[in-house]
């Protein structure tokens, strides 16, 4: 019913003092075709990732032609894919459990040949550092940052840029392979770390103190509160995140909000919604989000900046 | 020679069996379940008046004791926690598996206990997929070996695994903390903590540390990390000649119905090792690290029969040895040691039970019936659990005032037959007035805030229905002020009322506390109570508005300030809500308590405010006092980084009041910042209080009406400044009221764009006669002509006014 509301309020709501009109929620899959979790789109906007909701297997789904495509059912693939700068290469990753121990493999899917290669495997601590616009340029391997840069070859040279990941619950800087650890908010567990755009500013959240925007000091500039799987828009000006609640067993509930980092006003885009809304990504402008819902559907919300 | 050669080979095979035990290399997540302390994600078992049982606390200790364990055997473990989480930003499931997932780690385990119907008491492992067809296949390996080992441990009626898609039902994933788990996992529920006797094991240390043991077992299994070279010896020591209440649902198949012993101590020879248990009606010793052999347990207990017990210990394994103990004879006469109330005291509550100690077991019934109070009360006996304590507690009030005496006959008689050799009486006097506190305004007080919040504070709980037609709030004409009174303090004695709209300035009020007021213990006041005081001028302050208390993302919790300290941190929290603006939508909340003394809580500006450095410009927060008698203060950052901290005032107002202080006052050279409002507690100030901040202003401007006659006609004047952006004030006038009764005129202030469209409403109420000034906030509109109109009973004017960004 409150989707029927939806529906019809959809046009004529504006989100109040913000300006920021929800035009759109729509269906990107069909549940009938499957459940699927975590989507990503390209950087050049034309492809949409998503998985199961272990992580298990990658699916692609051309927004253009809406042709759905099953990359792999490996394990772990779908945790944290990304794509080639110029989005002709997805790169994910395969977990394999020897005896208890997890190894990871670094694949590289050519889309034009529909051919997998392996860069990496055997790895015991693999993590994949893509950008705010899912492009994958470097990844850590063990302790060290390497870099997936030209094209289809791997380089295994040190990263140039600046990247961000966890490592031992800490955030961890690296520009060069010279690498910094983060704790602005003391001893804990760090989670969801990424750069802003324009690498001047973290983002994270801090288990159970809730989310933040530093400096690339640590210092703390913003405190966004409980704010999970946040991610920054890509003009920067925005933070996009989930707020899931649980009654420690199960999901009770979960809504999609923005946050203006400079007016400090939040908007929930999934106020009218039923579905429990989970794990947002922006499309690369400010004007789309995909998330999905706890059964399993990918959606897209459209919004409008007046 | 041979025989040498082969001795030292079994020796060295001996020694490498013993290193043999390793998870060295393996990474595991331990996620110890729910967080912590709020009932809408914890769980929750009170056993007593004071003691309860948390899941959280017991999950944490399992989890720490296991994080030890695990460390200890090689193994990298990454704890979702290591602390009570507090309920202000919770540690969310999608949280406990982004730690999980993005550490990379071999195994996840989340440690739990369960709940069904107080009765029930077995071993559950979940794992997510169906029971047959794990997601994980590991987690179905992983949950067999856990599940027979905690079995084995807890020794609960049996053991359960299953997929939580067939356990729930659900055909699909239910589990929240399995959800987008990269890697296998499975979570214990150990045993049931709603089954009482189970509850009280599960406060006892060495029981939560036992589990953990199993649970670090069935790792070592899992990763085919070889075993324990020692074992562990444990059990539960009991009464033979006392039962559990039958509230606690005593599992037939179990000793559960005798009850525990407490504080037992417990002796291993050889070796010496010795226990001492806990007072959590458990009777739980448990001895871990010990070498493989043949020990005696010896089991000793105050006034019991010293036992004593063979055991078999073998590595890897744990050995039980539960004891049942029986009474050790006193061939004495018992002594009253202690009661209460004490002997010839005045003033004792209306409501106080009498407490008669013992020093021997006592025949309860007949120890029941030696006992009387006269004037004769009626009431209700009942024993501590060692039948030494007798305490009675009355069904109703003692009279007030009146005189008690209480006698034990020497009819009392111990469990072993003895008497009382000397009747023992004493004798009390109960409460027979009840007293006033404190109350504010006081008499006479000037300058009171148009918002007072008026405050009467008695010693004891306040009994409402006492209250009607006994408190009196009138104006200087004997009129009734409409109130909104505080009922949620009538527990504590305070009675609490303010204005529903702001006084009139100047003015003087009258508040009458008239005497048989009552408390909870049906005590009444005695005296009539009035206070006069006169309300502030008619201020009007305008400045620039530098921070609004609309958004908490702006303001650092009071419990991460570097500055806050002595506080209890569950108690203090600061937030921006919508129940008391001064002006706008919303104002910041501040809940405070102090832990002792010296404490200070500071509230913090992420990014602190720029003042300039204008000697003449003054700065001032709104503040809603507490009459707290604590400090306030405010902390400015200089231009060369000097913190100052300047004292604005003692906290001994309530109501709305600008707290402004000259910046040429502010010690230091340079521009000034403002960072942070403070609260200091004061050698007699009070333990707690809650105040409210609006609107922090630079550069104000003080009017003083100093004509404070009732204004003869409506006006409404033009708004200022105009053009204005993003905030502009408007003054109006009311005249006389039109409509007494409820408190004046029925006043709307409304703001409307080009095409009539409401934007804003700046006032929609009853409003007395006076002047008054709205502040327009104008934020979030678009630039453009806007119109504001008053209305107010049969007069109403529009005027334009223009916002230019």
């Amino acid at each position: 019913m409150k989707r029927l509301l939806l529906i019809f309020l959809i046009t004529t709501i504006p989100l109040l003092a913000q300006m920021v009109t929800v035009v759109e929620d729509a269906a990107v899959t069909n549940l009938k075709d499957g459940a699927f979790y975590y989507p990503a789109v390209s950087p050049d906007g034309t492809t949409l990732l998503f998985s199961s909701e272990s992580y298990k297997g990658l699916w692609s789904k051309n927004l253009s032609t809406g042709k759905v495509v099953k990359i792999t059912n490996v394990n772990g693939a779908g945790y944290e894919p990304g794509f080639s700068p110029v989005s002709n290469e997805i790169l994910f990753r395969e977990d394999k459990f020897v005896k208890g121990k997890r190894f990871s493999s670094l694949l590289s899917y050519d889309v034009a040949a529909k051919k997998a290669a392996v860069l990496e495997e055997g790895v015991r601590d693999l993590k994949i550092c893509r950008d705010n616009s899912n492009a994958f340029k470097n990844y850590v391997k063990e302790t060290e940052v390497r870099s997936t840069m030209k094209q289809t070859m791997l380089q295994k040279s040190a990263a140039p840029e600046k990247v961000v990941f966890i490592q031992d619950s800490k955030i961890v800087l690296s520009e060069n392979n010279t690498k910094k650890a983060l704790q602005p908010l003391g001893e804990g567990s760090y989670i969801w770390a990424s750069l802003s755009p324009d690498k001047t500013k973290l983002l994270f959240t801090f288990a159970g103190k809730g989310t933040y925007v530093t400096n690339l000091e640590g210092t703390i500039l913003n405190k966004v509160g409980y704010a999970n799987y946040p991610s920054w828009s890509p003009d920067g000006n925005w933070i996009l995140f989930m707020k899931d609640l649980d009654n420690g067993v199960n999901l009770i509930s979960s809504e999609i909000y923005i946050a203006n980092l400079k007016t400090g006003k939040y908007i929930n885009l999934t106020l009218l919604s039923d579905d429990i809304s989970m794990y947002p990504k922006w499309e690369v402008t400010n004007s789309e989000i995909f998330y999905n819902t706890d059964n399993g559907q990918i959606r897209k919300i459209k919004l409008k900046y007046e | 020679m041979k025989k040498i050669i082969l001795l030292i080979g079994l020796a060295l095979l001996s020694l490498s069996s013993l290193q043999a035990q390793s998870l060295a290399g393996y990474k595991i997540c331990i996620n110890p379940g729910h967080r912590g302390y709020n009932p809408a994600y914890d769980r929750y078992i009170p056993l007593t008046s004071e003691i309860a049982f948390w899941e959280s606390e017991g999950n944490l200790a399992k989890g720490l004791y296991l994080k030890t364990m695990l460390e200890n055997l090689g193994a990298t473990v990454v704890m979702t926690r290591t602390t009570q989480v507090p309920s202000d930003n919770p540690e969310s499931l999608s949280q406990i598996v982004a730690i999980a997932n993005s550490n990379n780690v071999d195994y996840f385990h989340s440690i739990h206990s369960n709940a069904q119907n107080k009765a029930t008491n077995y071993t559950l492992i979940l794992f997510q997929g169906r029971t047959s067809a794990p997601t994980y296949p590991g987690s179905l390996i992983m949950a067999n070996y856990s599940a027979e080992n905690i079995l084995k441990i807890n020794r609960t009626t049996k053991k359960m695994i299953a997929g939580d898609f067939d356990f729930y039902g659900t055909g699909q994933a239910y589990l929240g903390v399995f959800k987008g788990l990269n890697m296998p996992g499975t979570l214990s529920e150990g045993s049931f903590h709603d089954y009482t006797p189970e509850s009280w094991r599960l406060k006892c240390e060495s029981y939560l540390k036992h589990e953990a043991w199993a649970i670090a077992r069935s790792f070592l299994q899992y990763f085919n990390g070889g075993i324990l070279t020692e074992g562990i010896v444990a059990g539960i020591v009991r009464d033979m000649l006392e039962t559990v209440p039958t509230t606690y649902n005593p599992i037939s198949s179990t000793n559960d119905r005798y009850k525990p012993i407490n504080n037992v101590k417990v002796k291993l020879e050889p070796g010496g090792k010795t226990y001492t248990g806990d007072g959590y009606n458990n009777g739980y010793y448990m001895f871990d690290g010990v070498t493989p052999g043949n020990y005696k347990v010896i089991v000793e207990v105050d006034r019991m029969r010293p036992d004593t017990a063979t055991v078999i210990v073998k590595a890897n394994e744990s050995v039980f040895s539960d004891r049942l103990m029986t009474l050790n004879p006193i061939l004495e006469p018992p002594k009253v040691v202690n009661y209460s109330p004490a002997d010839s005291v005045n003033e004792v509550s209306n409501v106080a039970p009498v407490v008669i100690d013992f020093d021997i077991r006592m025949n309860a019934a007949e120890t029941q019936n030696a006992v009387s109070i006269s004037p004769a009360v009626d009431g209700s006996f009942k024993w501590d659990t060692d039948f030494k304590k007798l305490t009675f507690t009355p069904s109703k009030c003692y009279v007030p005032g009146g005189r008690y005496t209480v006698k034990v006959s020497t009819a009392a008689k111990t469990h072993f037959g003895f008497y009382l050799e000397k009747e023992k009486s004493f004798s009390f006097t109960t409460r027979s007035k009840l007293n006033l506190v404190s109350i504010y305004p006081k008499n006479g007080a000037t300058d009171i805030s148009k918002t007072v919040l008026v405050r009467i504070a008695f010693e004891k709980g306040i009994n409402a229905v006492t209250l009607a037609q006994k408190i009196f709030f009138t104006d200087s004409l004997g009129a009734s002020v409409p109130l909104t009174v505080n009922q949620a303090k009538y527990s504590q004695g305070i009675i609490e009322f303010e204005p529903k709209t702001p006084l009139t300035p100047n003015s003087l009020y009258k508040v009458v506390v008239k005497e048989g007021i009552g408390d909870v213990e049906f005590v009444y006041s005695p005296t009539t109570y009035t206070v006069e005081y006169r309300t502030e001028k008619n201020y009007t302050f305008t400045g620039n508005i530098l921070e609004g208390f609309e958004n908490d993302n702006v303001w650092q919790a009071p419990a991460s300030s570097p500055n806050t300290k002595g506080i209890n941190t569950s108690l203090t929290s600061f937030s921006i809500l919508n129940t008391k603006p001064k002006s706008g939508s919303f104002s910041g909340r501040l809940e405070y308590t102090f832990s002792g003394k010296d404490g200070e809580i500071e509230i913090a500006k992420f990014i602190p405010i720029p003042l300039g450095n204008s000697s003449a410009a003054e700065f001032g927060v709104w503040v809603f006092g507490d009459a707290s008698g604590n400090t306030l203060e405010y902390r400015f950052i200089r231009e060369n980084s000097t913190i100052e901290k300047v004292k604005i005032d003692t906290l001994n107002w309530t109501g709305w009041k600008l707290k402004k202080i000259p910046l040429n006052q502010i010690p230091g050279t340079g521009s000034i910042q403002f960072k942070s409002i403070s609260v200091t507690q004061s050698g007699n100030g009070s333990l707690s209080g809650r105040i409210y901040f609006d609107e922090c202003l630079s550069n104000i401007i003080t009017d003083v009406y100093t004509d404070n006659s009732i204004p003869s006609e409506f006006r409404l004047e033009q708004n200022y400044p105009n053009p204005f952006n993003p905030e502009t004030t408007i003054k109006y006038t009311i005249p006389a009221s039109l409509n007494p009764s409820k408190g004046g005129t029925l006043v709307s202030l409304k703001v409307f764009d080009l095409l009539g469209g409401e934007v804003a409403t700046l006032v929609n109420e009853y409003q007395q006669a006076g002047s008054y000034v709205k502040t327009l906030h104008a934020k979030s509109l678009p630039s453009g002509v806007y119109f504001y109109r008053l209305q107010a009973g049969s007069f109403s004017e529009t005027k334009k006014m223009l916002l230019i960004k």
